[in-house]
């Protein structure tokens, strides 16, 4: 059961065990050259990389059973599966994880153990495609993490070129630093190392010897491409970060002057300001209904409900429908935003629409609204309302104002004749739900409010 | 409109034809405070020819039922035509009312 859903790419106990895996390369690509270049430390600390070799291990027999996506379509086949593993990373982790096998061939094959790391850009990049947690956030991490472990390798490169140098000329013997602790001749060499990719170069350690020189030359080198990549990916960050809202901004920015120029008062540009924000926070700038119109209908169906699970739940209308009967319900109502103070339902207009409220609170406004109690006044999450105009084919004498922001699906009369026509049991489900309101109809209706 | 009015031991049995609009709903209402004078415990009416019923014809009905209730009384609605029933259906009313389908059987149920 377990290793099944460790087999679904976005199951959360899969995104545990691939963090599991990035933890591990990142420990192997910080603390393993570290550890191995320690004078004392041969041998030391061998259970704690076997054990993330076989969490390894493990990972590969994961790997080699997890559908992957090829254009678009995903491929379940196990041996297509793992044809694709071959092709792609298996012998990288295989090596990566059976190094100790191959350390009595050369004790340098423990070396091996650093293509893990492979293994945490996999992850990081399969999560952004995936959009596990914000792409942002895992791009940034992502080159944050390549930056510090590629520093981290040439930190140890440079500690191993000073601590193998010819006596006094390595540069741990020229820097005194040779009486020094290893943690601070590491220290010093990591310091040396991002002195010189970020283009400081303080100076106090010279290369001097041809193996220093000719790492110095590639570091500098190196440092120069990081540094236009890191501030070409910044800039990148950066304007996508406020693409939209600035968009957005100068868009609203026409429109209001446009507005103001045409008399249109403050408050009123204040209170478009304010739903246009409202809006704004609920789609960030995106279209969703063009995405979705492109879909096919039975997709869009899944999405579009699946969107609405919230207000399917809270709604009786939707989750008193069957399945097929909610989502014809769906995709054919008209959801509508309303802002504060802004009329849902008009006095003296032929009740032609029912209102289902899916967010936020909506009062009757009406010259008899004194003679109703508050329960019967306000209509909240869940309540509808608009049905006694409705039914009684009458003119509302009085209005729907929403109290807060309100999300309402409308029904209106030609569309529920035809649902009515298509699927009686609308009719079933409408008369359940009136029951559950015949009280605050008949104290409406009782009051002379017809809405 | 027609509204004939009848006293059945202590029932009133209101026969109610053609349309309950907000003209002829004061008629009804006058007939019923009229009527309900002798204090009749229980109140059936008879709608097989009632055509429609208006918000203001609806409103006399449900405070009837709210007097008829409050002194323990029962009120009773026979033989609906589609449409009217239709809005006591959907507006959530039918759920208030004891409904039947004839007069006869409105007046068996009230032990008539």
């Amino acid at each position: 059961m377990l290793f099944r859903s460790l087999l679904r790419e976005s199951s959360p106990p899969r995104i545990g065990w691939d963090a599991l895996q990035v933890l591990s390369g990142l420990t192997t690509g910080f603390v393993l050259p570290f550890a191995l270049l320690a004078p004392h430390d041969h041998g030391q600390h061998h259970g704690f990389w076997i054990t993330l070799a076989v969490i390894g291990i493990l990972d590969a027999m994961v790997q080699s059973g997890t559908p992957y996506e090829h254009r678009g379509e995903i491929q379940k086949d196990p041996r297509q599966i793992l044809r694709h593993y071959l092709k792609t990373w298996l012998t990288v982790d295989v090596v990566a994880n059976l190094a100790f096998f191959f350390v009595p061939l050369s004790p340098s094959a423990t070396w091996l153990q650093l293509l893990r790391c492979s293994k945490v850009f996999r992850v990081l990049s399969n999560w952004e495609n995936r959009q596990v947690l914000n792409s942002l956030l895992l791009r940034i991490s992502r080159y944050s993490l390549g930056l510090l472990l590629l520093t981290n390798w040439i930190s140890c490169i440079w500690l191993w070129i000073g601590l193998n140098g010819e006596g006094p000329d390595s540069w741990i013997e020229r820097s005194a630093l040779s009486d020094q602790s290893y943690s601070r001749q590491y220290l010093m060499a990591v310091y040396w190392s991002v002195t010189t990719l970020a283009s400081v170069g303080y100076g106090d350690i010279t290369p001097k010897t041809n193996p220093e020189i000719i790492t110095a030359i590639i570091v500098m080198a190196l440092g120069v491409i990081l540094f236009a990549f890191a501030i070409g990916n910044v800039v990148a960050f950066v304007s996508q970060l406020d693409d939209g809202k600035s968009e957005y901004r100068m868009q609203q920015a026409g429109i209001r002057r446009y507005l103001a120029f045409n008399g249109v008062s403050s408050e009123t540009l204040s209170r478009l300001r304010q739903f246009s924000d409202f809006l704004w926070s609920q789609s960030r700038g995106s279209s969703p209904d063009e995405i979705l119109s492109k879909l096919p209908a039975t997709i869009r169906t899944e999405i579009i409900s699946e969107m609405l699970q919230g207000s399917v739940s809270t709604v009786p209308l939707f989750s008193n429908s069957p399945a097929s009967l909610r989502n014809r319900l769906l995709m054919l109502l008209r959801p509508e935003f309303f802002p504060p103070g802004s009329i849902i339902l008009s006095q003296d207009e032929p009740g032609d629409e029912i209102v289902f409220i899916t967010h936020g609170r909506a009062r009757l406004v009406s010259e008899k609204e004194e003679e109703v109690s508050d329960s019967d006044r306000y209509f909240e999450q869940g309540d509808y309302f608009g049905d006694l105009s409705f039914f009684l084919k009458e003119h509302r004498n009085s209005s729907a104002v929403a109290e807060t922001y309100v999300e309402a699906f409308l029904l209106n009369r030609s569309l529920f004749n035809n649902l009515i026509k298509q699927d009686p049991r609308l009719r079933t489900i409408i008369q359940t739900m009136a029951s559950g309101q015949s009280e605050r109809n008949q104290n409406l209706l009782l009051a002379g409010i017809i809405l | 409109m027609d509204i004939k009015a009848s006293h059945t031991g202590n029932c009133l049995i209101i026969t109610i034809s053609g349309e309950l609009d907000t003209t002829t709903s004061p008629e009804l209402e006058a007939i019923l405070n009229n009527e309900s004078q002798s204090n009749p415990q229980n109140y059936i009416f008879g709608l097989s020819e009632m055509d429609y019923i208006s918000s203001v014809g609806l409103r006399v009905f449900l405070a009837y039922l709210k007097k008829v209730k409050a002194s323990g009384g029962r009120m009773i609605l026979a033989g609906l035509n589609e449409e009217v029933q239709e809005v006591f259906d959907m507006a959530g009313f039918a759920s208030l009312f004891e409904i039947h389908s004839t007069l006869a059987e409105a007046q068996s149920a009230a032990g008539l």
